[in-house]
């Protein structure tokens, strides 16, 4: 096979970790882990370009994301790095089409987002997300500075992640993606943090 | 903890960073002997002054310029790279494999 | 005894009056037969044993500050000789050897004291490289070797043998590890030189460098200006700098590296401890305090100051391997500038300049090799340039070859 795509092998990735993996026993903060669900990153001069030949809406200037339809979430991390990311696991299809047809695209390079990030999402009281950010990330997250569509990437429990806050049916959330092999450690530091906001 | 200004992301701590070396040129791998070569990869003027060189942003995988001072470390100057390098470089690494020939 | 001490506090001629360890400044001389640049350990030494073994005393050692200011004094003097290559650990331990002897030679307490130093291993590479590094140090007839937790856990009980949650797996035992007073050395050295005519010339800076046909014939100092037969460059921290002045690049980075120390507790920890994971190694001083070190500082730099960032993270590590030294108090912090090779050996021998001679790239290894680069330094000034053969593999021409001789492995934080 010239080339493997890793979408395309969502029924292969592991059923261990449960898809609705929800905490929420001890804060009025919810984390729920996403890893699984379907994402995919493009890269190079004709990714942008590529994105709106599929229709996609593209942010506009880099550390962007806007919020597509249903829970999809296209972020801009530079000027030609983009990452399209499904937070309810129902765009499984078109970042599957996606990323056949990036094969055949010039000057654009995949970005295997899908298998070295974990992918985290925060619900909860929009001051109380803020405080919580704040023992983890020397990033201030506040909502005057840090609007909606704002992309953070820096260093949050020590872990390299990136950090956007969107919203979906109007309900605000914070997008967190890390490195997959700390994912079991940044969930627990996630949780620890979020504990004291019962 | 100090500070670096990153060209895509902002102000950002230090340890946010990676230090990539001082920006030279590479002399051309096919043509250059053995001593230029050596003379690239680890010889180096290492004095006191403003050097220019390369930075990376870990969480965002971002490689940027920076103009450093080696001994106050003051930080005068972040920039993206395409102000220095405005094409892609390629490095010939086949034909340097059939350049090389058993001895 | 009231009365004596009246007695003498009356006297105008003291007792000790001319018993002084080091002679008083003089002018400079028109012309030495070998200068050193550089007034730390590695050019004292270097001055001592041109002296004593090889009768040449028309020497001068410039020094921009005081004597043993630089590096000599910002080492956390350890002594050892456990590393990787046979290149290295041969001339490392003859190095320890001679460490051994010294306040005898000297006729002055440099307080050598030999506690063996314990490296972790966290994981199964790291314990095939100590496995080698045991091999070739009992080679070449170092006491070292692969010992298990339980063992561990005897020498050093208040380790914590699950630190970071990367449990200890075995440890490198080096019984020949020991450590010494840093100052010490310098001045033992110091006086023993300047005893057989060696003058030591402090707040002496070198300023430039003559060469004439592509001979060192002299340098020019903020006290005016020198000839001579040839020169010693030891200056560790500005290898670069000072090398370039004789027209001479150098394969050296220059980084600081940081250590600090605590206030003093009872005795509790004999051995010095280090971990190869989580780049850290502790060790308690005679007078108690604790002393920590790590790895360099992440990009280069000339400049002595010490971060915030770098005490959390070697303090985080410190307090994994002995949680109970989160309740101590720092007492002090400081920082050296190490010049570092990419293979984490020195660079001795020959330069590209004839009769000016090369001690550099010290690193973060300078201190435990004082002794044996003094010696093997003054050997080659005294045979007028032939290299001897125990410094023959650290010649700067090594990287032009790709010859390194690799210690990164067995350097890295385990000074």
């Amino acid at each position: 096979m010239d080339f493997y795509n890793l979408s395309s092998a969502k029924s292969s990735r592991s059923s261990l970790l449960s898809l609705n993996k929800v905490d929420r026993s001890h804060s009025k903060l919810e984390v729920q882990d996403c890893t699984v669900y379907s994402r995919v990153g493009f890269r190079g001069v004709g990714a942008e370009a590529f994105l709106e030949s599929n229709g996609l809406p593209i942010p506009k200037l880099p550390n962007q994301s806007l919020s597509y339809k249903n829970g999809l979430i296209i972020l801009r991390l530079s000027k030609s790095e983009f990452w399209v990311v499904d937070t309810a696991n129902k765009h499984h299809a078109l970042i599957e089409a996606l990323e056949l047809s990036s094969k055949e695209a010039i000057n654009v390079y995949r970005l295997y987002c899908q298998h070295s990030h974990g992918c985290f999402l925060i619900t909860g009281d929009a001051d109380l997300t803020v405080k919580m950010f704040s023992k983890v990330c020397s990033v201030d997250l506040s909502q005057g500075v840090f609007a909606l569509g704002s992309i953070a990437q820096t260093s949050v429990a020590r872990t390299n992640a990136i950090v956007t806050k969107q919203s979906m049916d109007g309900v605000v959330f914070t997008l967190l993606l890390a490195d997959v092999a700390s994912t079991q450690y940044l969930w627990e530091a996630i949780e620890d943090a979020a504990s004291e906001f019962v | 903890m100090k500070i670096m200004n990153c060209p895509l992301n902002g102000p950002r701590n230090i340890s946010e960073f990676v230090y990539g070396g001082e920006v030279k040129a590479m002399p051309n791998i096919l043509t250059c002997t053995d001593r230029e070569w050596a003379d690239y990869v680890f010889y180096s003027e290492n004095t006191i002054r403003v050097i220019t060189e390369w930075w990376f942003h870990s969480p965002s995988g971002y490689w940027f310029i920076a103009e450093r001072h080696t001994a106050t470390d003051e930080i005068f100057k972040t920039y993206d790279p395409s102000e220095l390098f405005n094409q892609r470089i390629d490095f010939e690494a086949t034909s340097a494999l059939e350049a090389e020939k058993p001895v | 005894m009231p009365f004596s001490l009246l007695k003498y506090g009356l006297k105008n001629d003291y007792p000790f009056e001319n018993d002084i360890d080091l002679p008083l400044p003089t002018e400079l001389k028109k012309h030495y037969d070998v200068v050193i640049i550089g007034g730390g350990g590695h050019g004292v030494a270097t001055a001592f044993y041109l002296a004593k073994y090889h009768g040449i005393t028309n020497v001068a050692i410039l020094e921009k500050g005081y004597l043993g200011g630089g590096n000599t004094a910002r080492n956390t003097a350890v002594i050892r000789s456990n590393y990787l290559t046979s290149e290295g650990v041969r001339f490392y331990k003859e190095s320890v050897d001679m460490f051994k002897g010294l306040s005898n030679e000297f006729d002055f307490n440099i307080m050598y004291s030999s506690r063996g130093q314990l490296t972790l291993a966290h994981t199964d590479a790291t314990i095939r490289s100590f496995r080698q590094r045991a091999e070739v140090n009992t080679h070449f007839g170092g006491k070292t070797e692969l010992i298990d937790p339980q063992q561990i856990k005897e020498l050093v009980p208040t380790l914590n043998m699950n630190p970071a949650d990367m449990p200890v797996l075995a440890g490198l035992w080096h019984m020949d590890g020991a450590t010494a007073r840093h100052d010490a050395v310098a001045w033992g050295y110091a006086k023993g030189a300047t005893q057989r005519g060696v003058e030591l010339h402090q707040l002496t800076e070198v300023t430039d460098v003559i060469i004439e046909n592509g001979k060192a014939k002299g340098v020019k100092t903020n006290r005016g200006t020198v000839s001579c037969g040839c020169i010693i460059q030891a200056v560790a921290g500005h290898s670069s700098i000072v090398a370039a002045m004789a027209g001479i690049k150098m394969p050296i980075t220059t980084y600081p590296l940081q250590a600090m120390v605590t206030q003093p507790v009872k005795p509790f920890l004999d051995p010095l401890v280090s971990s190869s994971a989580l780049h850290c190694y502790v060790q308690q001083t005679g007078r108690g305090e604790i002393v920590f070190g790590g790895g360099s500082d992440p990009y280069p730099l000339y400049n002595t100051r010490s971060t915030l960032d770098l005490k959390e993270s070697l303090l985080a590590s410190a307090v994994e391997m002995f949680p109970f030294m989160a309740n101590l108090k720092l007492m002090r912090q400081w920082s050296g500038i190490t010049d570092m090779t990419s293979d984490y050996s020195p660079i001795m021998g020959l330069s590209p300049v004839e009769n000016y001679y090369l001690d550099a790239g010290w690193g973060t290894w300078g201190f435990k090799s004082t002794p044996i680069c003094g010696k093997s330094m003054a050997e080659l000034v005294a045979s007028g340039g032939k290299v001897p053969e125990i410094i023959a593999p650290f010649a700067m021409d090594r990287f032009d070859v790709f010859r390194q001789v690799n210690e990164m492995g067995a350097t890295a934080a385990s000074h």
